[in-house]
């Protein structure tokens, strides 16, 4: 090849290059060209669009300077049930809110909380960099604390009075006036164009006449008030007040059956409390193993963000180690979070079978908490220094032809007297190796099957333990893989994970359990909890610890007494807390 | 049960990083290697590459003018890429680098004056008009060409090529330095990655001085100087089981001992990017150049020869790829693991890497047309005639 042909390949190559190089960093070149913003260029050259600080903290002094066209107002959030403290800050000219934040002098945003008598001042210097005081103090308010502030200046927030002027559904409605909302609604009358007549509440409003003579059991026609309430943010019993107390109409609803019914439900069973239907939650402060079924750590039963901050310090600087069965992934695990936290998945609604799974395994490998589940009653639990005693040594009546079949066997069942309230439970006494109430052992078989002398006759008993067994024994662990799709090595290695930290294990099932099995799987996970003996132990399952009554008597006023306080009478319309075979509709439609 | 998670509400988790990263990795490296090329004619003596020491010098100076336009395109930000100049932070590897990449080009930039001044000279001498006073200026205005500048050439070409290794071992070093120190990426988190990095960069930057030589070198009968392929063919199989034994201490003590993370992230890696990082990666672009290169039987055939040559080229940026971006999808705070799949036009597109490429040829091309880096006359035939200029055009037109 001579010179000046290699040249000219040369220079072809050179050119074609130059002009490749031009075409693929036209962006950048033209970025370049931009100068100093390639993009839009903000209001504040390092703040960006971000609003004006509220107030400003001289880092050395700790003395604050306000910013005059704000305003700070601490107050509550009522985006969720969890009603945390928040801080808005507000435009003065305009009066709109510009942002949430954490209020500092509340247990549920901060996790150090200023205490009530710190002047707002002081408060503000405490979030700053003054001292690093602000790291301690920082308090916060959640991505949905912040996000609900559309709420407020939703465009379809209802404001006024709205009457509806169409047929229903319609969604046709026009604002009215207060008065005349007060007086339609208490009068009565033709409301609404071609519909009939409708009555008042002042009508309504009858303590005595029954709804129905021939149904009595629904009550005075005053429970044709059907009262439907928000969730506790306060107002709540001042509702209940006017609709139930004064009212008297039986049909209030609060929360109920809309949410978490099966969960509570569940626990009930376990805590054998049908009345209050009490639950408990992980002591997510000293627990070493939490295992979320059907739900993540603090995704469901609020208060949301403190329990989330107790799971994340569990996590990062604490022992603990959790696990979520649940067919979605949320937040909870990362790979990043590595073998702390592990995410089971599993098939919708098919928790029981992963629960029962466990179960068979714990009680075959012998990984229950003996000491626990052999303790009998009250008394017995009082001595060995436990919290709680379960049913587990309790004998229960298997032979299928008598008439106690399936139920526990009392006392009185013995020697042939009525069952009454508080009687004692039958357990086989450790000591003695006999039939012996659970009032007077001390510590008795969880795993009896055997006969006991009812009114002179051997009837086969079996302990509530032994049922369970042979409950799970159903299936084998290879069923119930089959069933929820875990493996049936990441069931057992869950099962010994969760009974290897002694009582500082707990299952926590809230908001997870919606399915219609949902009663069962509640209550299963709920027992899981008894086999490592857990409840109100350290890092356990506790149960609440109590409130601050937000209703009743306090010092200067009763709003729960006044002239006329109505004890409602009759069934629910939504049939809550009566069993439906006992109404007479049941009874006619049978 | 499929457990492929698909994340809806994703809060984190995009690779930052982009494309243009591994290819600023992959030219500080040739760089590097081309540099230490060099150094064995100017430093260290070496016969056997001379005819390619001030090829190999123009390598390491180019690349390295390529380079730093990867991370300009990289920025979000690309008109405020001086600002790293003024800010300095002490404790980042990544403000060593901009100083770093600074200085290096100016070393390699004085130390080629000096290697090639008896070059611009004797181009000053037979030349007349401005090209004269040009080639006069490159030559320092110094216009002589004696045994006693020769030697002065030597010392100071001696003295900024040995200062000149660790500056190339550095503003290399310093990049697997960068991904080394990132805890939060356990891919990355070891001390053996500067270390990997430089071994990876001489496979390498052998591997295009294996090339660029075929293409650009010959002996004085016109033909492809096969003796020093062969011997960077050995270069290149040392180069490869370095690089194959540091990565093996890398991945079965991070494997067998280090924390879990890296023990989950790295079977990810062999699992997920099976084809690319074991298959295509150590197997047909380390593992194959490693056995042509290292039989004689093969390495002569030489078809072969150069095609697995430039496949240890691509090896090495798909070592790149796969360890930037690879490192990147394992997440820090998301579930599931990030994807990327650069875009073909943009900022940080694929036609940014082939553009770099391109303005690496026109530095190149521009650069070894300008320079004298061809085989110079020996000593003795310049103190035979005072400026050989004959024998400068044989052996020019020789190569041609």
């Amino acid at each position: 090849m001579d010179k000046t042909r290699r040249n000219i390949i040369k220079a072809a190559g050179l050119l074609t290059s130059l002009g490749v190089f031009g075409l693929g960093y036209r962006f950048t070149l033209k970025g370049v060209a931009k100068g100093w913003w390639a993009g839009e260029k903000p209001p504040h050259k390092i703040f960006g669009n971000a609003l004006e600080p509220e107030y400003s903290v001289d880092p050395k002094t700790g003395s604050v300077k306000p910013n005059n066209n704000q305003y700070i107002s601490n107050t509550v959030c009522m985006g969720c049930v969890s009603l945390c403290g928040v801080r808005l800050r507000v435009d003065k000219k305009t009066g709109k809110v510009l942002r949430v934040a954490g209020n500092p002098y509340h247990t549920l945003a901060a996790d150090l909380v200023l205490p009530y008598e710190t002047p707002i001042k002081e408060s503000l210097t405490k979030l700053s960099r003054h001292d690093e005081d602000g790291l301690g103090h920082r308090a916060t308010a959640c991505g949905r604390g912040n996000a609900v502030l559309a709420k407020l200046y939703d465009p379809y927030r209802v404001l006024v009075p709205l009457k509806r002027v169409g047929p229903r559904n319609s969604g046709k409605f026009r604002p009215i006036d207060f008065e005349k909302l007060v007086a339609e609604t208490v009068e009565g009358g033709s409301l609404f164009a071609g519909e009939e007549h409708v009555e008042g509440l002042r009508k309504i409003r009858d303590i005595k006449t029954p709804i129905d003579p021939s149904q009595p059991e629904l009550g005075p026609k005053a429970n044709q008030l059907a009262v439907l309430a928000g969730f506790k943010e306060g107002r709540l019993p001042l509702m209940k007040r006017f609709g139930v107390n004064s009212f008297g109409s039986i049909n209030f609803t609060g929360h109920r059956g809309n949410c978490g019914l099966s969960m509570r439900a569940g626990y009930a069973a376990f805590l054998g409390d049908w009345k209050k239907y009490p639950h408990t939650k992980p002591d997510f402060k000293n627990t070493k193993f939490l295992l979320n079924i059907g739900t993540a750590p603090a995704n469901a039963g609020n208060p949301f963000q403190r329990q989330g901050k107790l799971v994340a310090k569990g996590r990062s600087d604490g022992d603990l180690r959790y696990v979520v069965v649940d067919p979605v992934l949320t937040n909870s695990d990362c790979l990043a979070a590595s073998d702390r936290v592990k995410w089971i998945p599993i098939k919708p609604g098919t928790d029981s079978a992963f629960i029962m799974a466990m179960t068979r395994w714990i009680l075959e490998n012998k990984k229950y908490n003996e000491g626990f589940l052999r303790v009998p009653g009250a008394k017995a639990a009082e001595k060995a220094g436990e919290p709680s005693w379960s049913n587990a040594t309790h004998l229960v009546v298997t032979a299928k032809d008598h008439p106690l079949s399936g139920h526990f066997l009392r006392e009185p069942h013995l020697n042939g007297k009525e069952v009454g309230k508080g009687a004692a439970f039958i357990v086989i006494d450790d000591q003695s190796g006999k039939p012996t109430s659970n009032k007077i052992s001390q510590s008795a078989n969880i795993f009896y099957t055997g006969t006991v002398n009812i009114g002179g006759k051997e009837v086969e008993v079996k302990t509530s333990m032994q049922l369970l067994l042979e409950s799970s024994q159903r299936h084998t662990l290879a069923e119930y893989s089959e069933f929820c799709g875990v493996p049936v090595k990441t069931i057992i290695e869950t099962a010994d994970q969760f009974t290897s930290y002694g009582r500082q294990a707990v299952v926590d099932f809230h908001g997870g359990t919606m399915h219609a099995n949902g009663f069962y799987t509640a209550y299963g996970a709920a027992v899981l909890n008894s086999m490592v003996g857990n409840l109100n132990w350290k890092g356990g399952a506790s149960s609440g610890g109590g409130r601050y009554p937000d209703f009743g008597k306090g010092p200067r006023y009763n709003f729960m007494k006044f002239p006329g306080h109505v004890k409602p009478k009759g069934v629910r319309i939504s049939r809550s807390k009566f069993p439906y075979e006992k109404t007479t509709e049941f009874k006619i439609k049978k | 049960m499929d457990t492929h998670i698909i994340e809806l509400i994703s809060t984190a988790g995009h690779v930052q990083w982009s494309l243009t990263i591994p290819q600023y990795f992959f030219f500080t490296g040739v760089s590097a290697a081309a540099f230490l090329i060099s150094s064995l004619t100017y430093v260290f003596n070496n016969k056997t590459y001379e005819p390619i020491a001030g090829l190999s010098l123009i390598v390491a100076f180019t690349v390295l003018l390529a380079a730093p336009l990867n991370l300009i395109a990289d920025l979000g930000q690309p008109g405020r890429f001086y600002s790293l100049f003024y800010h300095l932070h002490a404790t980042s590897p990544m403000s060593w680098g901009v100083f770093l990449l600074t200085s290096y080009p100016i070393l390699i930039s004085l130390e080629m004056l000096f290697v090639f001044r008896a070059g611009f000279a004797r181009r000053a001498a037979k030349s007349a008009g401005i090209l004269r006073s040009i080639y006069t200026l490159l030559a320092l205005g110094d216009t002589e060409v004696t045994p006693v500048t020769r030697e002065r050439d030597h010392r100071i070409g001696r003295i900024l090529g040995t200062i000149g290794i660790p500056a190339a071992l550095a503003v290399h070093g310093y990049t697997g330095y960068i991904l080394g120190v990132v805890r939060a990426r356990p891919l990355w988190h070891t001390s053996l990655m500067p270390v990997i990095f430089l071994i990876s960069a001489m496979v390498s930057g052998v591997a295009l001085m294996i090339w660029l030589t075929a293409l650009m070198v010959r002996d004085k009968n016109g033909k492809i100087p096969w003796n020093i392929l062969d011997g960077l063919g050995i270069l290149l199989v040392w180069s490869i089981v370095g690089d194959l034994t540091l990565r093996l201490l890398w991945y079965s003590i991070g494997f067998a001992y280090s924390f879990g993370i890296f023990q989950d992230a790295l079977p990810y890696v062999f699992k997920t990017h099976f084809t690319e990082s074991v298959v295509l990666e150590i197997g047909l672009c380390l593992s194959f150049p490693l056995v042509v290169a290292l039989f004689g039987p093969l390495r002569r055939i030489r078809p072969l020869f150069l095609f697995s040559s430039l496949l240890a080229i691509c090896g090495v940026w798909l070592f790149r790829w796969d360890t930037v971006i690879g490192g990147q999808e394992w997440p820090k705070i998301s579930a599931g693991l990030a994807e990327y799949i650069p875009p073909l036009w943009g900022q940080t597109g694929i036609m940014e890497v082939v553009s770099n490429w391109a303005i690496w040829i026109v530095f190149f091309l521009g650069l070894t047309w300008i320079m004298p880096w061809r085989s110079e006359p020996t000593a003795e035939s310049d103190l035979a005639s005072g400026i050989n200029v004959e024998s400068a055009a044989v052996t020019a037109k020789g190569a041609m």
